[in-house]
């Protein structure tokens, strides 16, 4: 099944390579790239279907419930650096994600 | 804790409890963010967000040979208890082909027999196929053979998703047949718009299901690549 490709799975892709090897929390996915949980989740859960992102479970203090943790595979990081790369140049003139470090 | 933050947690709990097997970890991933979110407000549309989790019905992912062999057995355990259903299945669709067959022959206006030509076109094979599914359970691999179960859940996923298997081509047909002939027979009835609802119902019911067999097989097959 093939991955649906949108405006918003490129830039949660474009978020996870400004970091590419570190965990990320759902929260601050949101926050850097403004996206609501609503539509951020569903992308999360459709890259860990086709396998390109892995999750883990951090545990912060004894006795609290750990947090949900987010990192690209390998294969995640190849596919998000060919989408972001392929990601058409905006009317302005300037790559829709210049400045991101990319 | 204020009104808020007690029904952001609330709605998360809500989540948690009734998301499917394949989102349970997703929804109680999300519901814990919440306790990071200083503003209550934001947490509030933190966790309404979290209620599109929801929407989408997912299976409990199979990522490892043990998750897959549980998941092929499960499988082949319903396929040899189908026996009632699927001879359930047969029989009605029987007594619908002869009952539109009747109605066929006793019909007065062409219009009515051109509705209940397609009914009978569109029952029919659905009768022949459901009868064949239902002498299919003696395939069913045994209990202590898991490789071979593995094998028969495979191809069961693979049948169901392709789009070139008779099972795809015989549905698409009869239920392109059937809303017809239902919409020519009752035209003349505002409730018969009931059967119009019914049929898209199925057809977007059956796109939901096909798609869950998909993300199913591509689970699959990584499982056992990972394994070669």
């Amino acid at each position: 099944m093939k991955m649906r490709r949108s405006p918003q799975t490129t830039l949660v892709l474009a978020e996870f390579l400004k970091s590419a090897q570190e965990w990320r929390y759902g929260y601050d996915l949101s926050r850097d790239t403004g996206l609501k949980s609503g539509t951020l989740y569903p992308i999360l859960m459709r890259l860990a279907e086709h396998r390109l992102l892995e999750t883990s479970w951090e545990t912060t203090e004894e006795g609290r419930p750990p947090r949900h943790l987010y990192r690209l595979t390998q294969e995640g990081l190849r596919y998000a650096r060919e989408q972001v790369s392929s990601v058409p140049v905006a009317a302005s003139g300037e790559p829709a994600f210049e400045g991101m470090g990319l | 804790m204020s009104f808020v933050r007690g029904a952001a947690e609330g709605i998360s709990r809500f989540v948690v409890r009734h998301a499917s097997p394949g989102s349970k970890e997703w929804a109680a991933g999300l519901a814990r963010e919440a306790d990071f979110i200083e503003s209550d407000w934001k947490a509030l549309t933190w966790s309404l967000g979290g209620v599109r989790v929801l929407f989408h019905y997912r299976e409990a992912p199979v990522r490892s040979m043990a998750e897959l062999t549980k998941a092929a057995e499960k499988y082949a355990e319903t396929q040899r208890h189908r026996f009632g259903t699927t001879n359930a299945i047969w029989i009605t669709n029987l007594i619908q082909t002869l009952t539109w067959s009747i109605e066929f022959f006793v019909a007065r206006s062409w219009q009515a027999r051109l509705g209940y030509s397609l009914l009978v076109l569109g029952y029919l094979p659905l009768t022949v196929y459901s009868l064949m599914q239902s002498r299919r359970e003696f395939d069913v691999p045994d209990r202590f053979d898991p490789a071979g179960m593995i094998r028969y859940y495979k191809a069961g996923l693979e049948r169901v998703t392709s789009l070139f298997a008779p099972s795809f081509l015989i549905y698409a047909y009869s239920y392109t047949l059937i809303p017809v002939g239902l919409g020519i027979v009752f035209w003349r009835y505002h409730w018969s718009l009931l059967f119009d609802l019914f049929w898209v119902g199925v057809a977007a019911l059956s796109f939901q299901k096909r798609q869950s067999n998909l993300r199913r097989l591509e689970q699959v097959d990584a499982v056992l690549s990972d394994r070669r």
